[in-house]
């Protein structure tokens, strides 16, 4: 079994159910972690067209706070991953926009999503020790997504209803919009 | 979460161009790649029209810059850099400008050394003991953007313009699929070329051919014959029929220049200093033969 195929995927019940919060960042949450980073990496290297940029714990079927975010969102060849435990959003800022972001857990389906520009979050590092912090842009995005793993959504719920926001990946990489009735609506996978 | 990896167009249209979009197509999605349209009365393989079309990658076509103009002119591509390697057009300021972050051009020389068309040729013909690759943004003037980065290659002292070529190739596709990434983040940024004189290539004619031994060294015929090995080839007249050199080496040895002598089964041309030893020829319409299979049948 290859690190990638922990990675769960829809119509997996799991993605939509809450994740607990750690309480002592032991040797198997380390474990975890190391799962987690390895499983996203496994994953990209099987993708052409795609980066693994963050992953959470309940991704690989581990209800826990725990998310792994990528150093650098653009460059492949940088496969270093910060961790992040126990997240939460103390206070969203700046507009709403909309941008492109896919999943791990949806394959090949990509959709314009509506976030926060910015965000302020706090968390636990890989040691335990508590930390804050401003994310602006791309990175804002990523922690939005991410808590929001841990708390059982996934991105295709805020859009759920957006005619216009789905997208498929292409095998040539491109992104093309979807039939909103015909591959979205009805789609028993997603929902 | 993911992300798709960045968009970049891709310009070239000969074999190398091909090399490296199959290459870049492995990290990268190619948005469109631009090539040239092959003649009409071209029935050879079109590789980097062939390799899109395998890869579904969108194909555009410009022949020469104004055709350019007018296809960026009404095209809207969403990647903010392109690529050109082996293209063969020259692309205007304008053109160039279409992309934020310009137009990345893999230079098979160690810039500013030869500019211009023909870089590895002219690389083998000079002697030089190293040559290598260059990734530049491109400017309207012919190869003189600033650089991205620089590696060197080694030449043996034999190596012939395809094996350079395929060297050359190789050490591109690294560094293509090292250094986008790092210039599209702003790792790297781009540095002006060494300010030592440039030299300048330019495309090989038929006429490059042709061996002047009553002129020109035995060493740097030698050099030709290994610089000239894919095209146009070394020629040699010998009274009614033509021969293609494809192996010689030099022979410290003095004799009229331009005249050719058999010698213990050796075939010699001595030249302007020292002479050059066929090894291994085609005579017209015939196969590649050893020098001593050839003196089996033909008389001097």
């Amino acid at each position: 079994m290859s690190a990638k195929d922990k990675i769960i995927r829809l119509p997996n019940k799991h993605l939509r159910q809450r994740s607990r919060r750690v309480g002592l960042v032991d040797p198997a949450i380390q474990k975890i972690i190391q799962d987690m980073t390895d499983a996203t990496l496994d994953w990209e290297d099987s993708r052409a067209h795609e980066l693994g940029v963050a992953l959470a714990a309940i991704q690989i079927d581990q209800p826990l706070r725990i998310v792994i975010i990528r150093n650098n969102f653009d460059n492949k060849s940088d496969r270093t991953f910060q961790v992040f435990i126990n997240p939460e959003i103390t206070k969203y800022e700046g507009d709403v926009v909309e941008d492109f972001e896919g999943c791990l857990s949806i394959a090949d389906i990509y959709g314009k999503v509506p976030r926060h520009e910015k965000v302020r979050v706090k968390a636990l590092n890989a040691q335990g020790k508590p930390l804050r912090l401003t994310a602006k842009g791309f990175l804002a995005r990523v922690f939005q997504h991410e808590i929001d793993h841990n708390n059982g959504i996934v991105f295709i719920d805020h859009i759920k209803d957006n005619q216009d926001a789905f997208y498929k990946l292409q095998e040539d990489g491109q992104l093309t919009p979807l039939d909103y009735d015909k591959d979205i609506r009805t789609n028993s996978l997603l929902w | 979460m993911t992300k798709t990896s960045e968009p970049i167009v891709f310009f070239g249209s000969g074999p190398v161009a091909a090399a490296s979009l199959a290459a870049l197509a492995t990290e990268f999605t190619i948005e469109a790649v631009i090539t040239k349209q092959s003649p009409g009365h071209h029935h050879g393989p079109v590789p980097v029209n062939e390799l899109a079309e395998s890869l579904r990658i969108p194909i555009n076509f410009a022949n020469t810059r104004s055709e350019l103009d007018i296809l960026m002119g009404s095209s809207s591509f969403k990647s903010r850099l392109g690529v050109i390697v082996d293209y063969g057009v020259i692309v205007s300021a304008k053109v160039i400008s279409t992309f934020p972050l310009g137009i990345l051009n893999s230079h098979f020389s160690l810039l500013p050394q030869w500019r211009g068309a023909d870089p590895i040729t002219f690389s083998v013909l000079s002697g030089q003991h190293e040559s290598g690759v260059s990734l530049m943004l491109i400017v309207e003037a012919l190869d003189e953007g600033p650089l991205l980065s620089q590696e060197k290659l080694p030449l043996p002292p034999d190596i012939t313009t395809p094996e350079l070529t395929q060297k050359l190739v190789t050490l591109s596709n690294t560094m293509l699929l090292r250094d986008i990434p790092k210039y599209l983040t702003g790792e790297l940024k781009p540095y002006d070329q060494p300010a030592i004189p440039p030299s300048y290539s330019r495309k090989l004619t038929k006429d490059d051919g042709k061996l002047h031994p009553m002129s020109e060294t035995a060493e740097q015929l030698e050099r030709e014959i290994r610089a000239y090995a894919d095209w146009p080839k070394s020629r040699l007249s010998l009274g009614d029929t033509d021969i293609i050199i494809t192996k010689a080496s030099v022979a410290e040895r003095s004799g009229t220049p331009g005249t050719l002598t058999a010698e213990n089964k050796e075939l010699f041309l001595y030249c302007s200093q020292n002479a050059l030893r066929i090894e291994r020829l085609k005579p017209a319409g015939k196969r590649e033969m050893s020098a001593s299979e050839f003196l089996l049948g033909h008389r001097l």
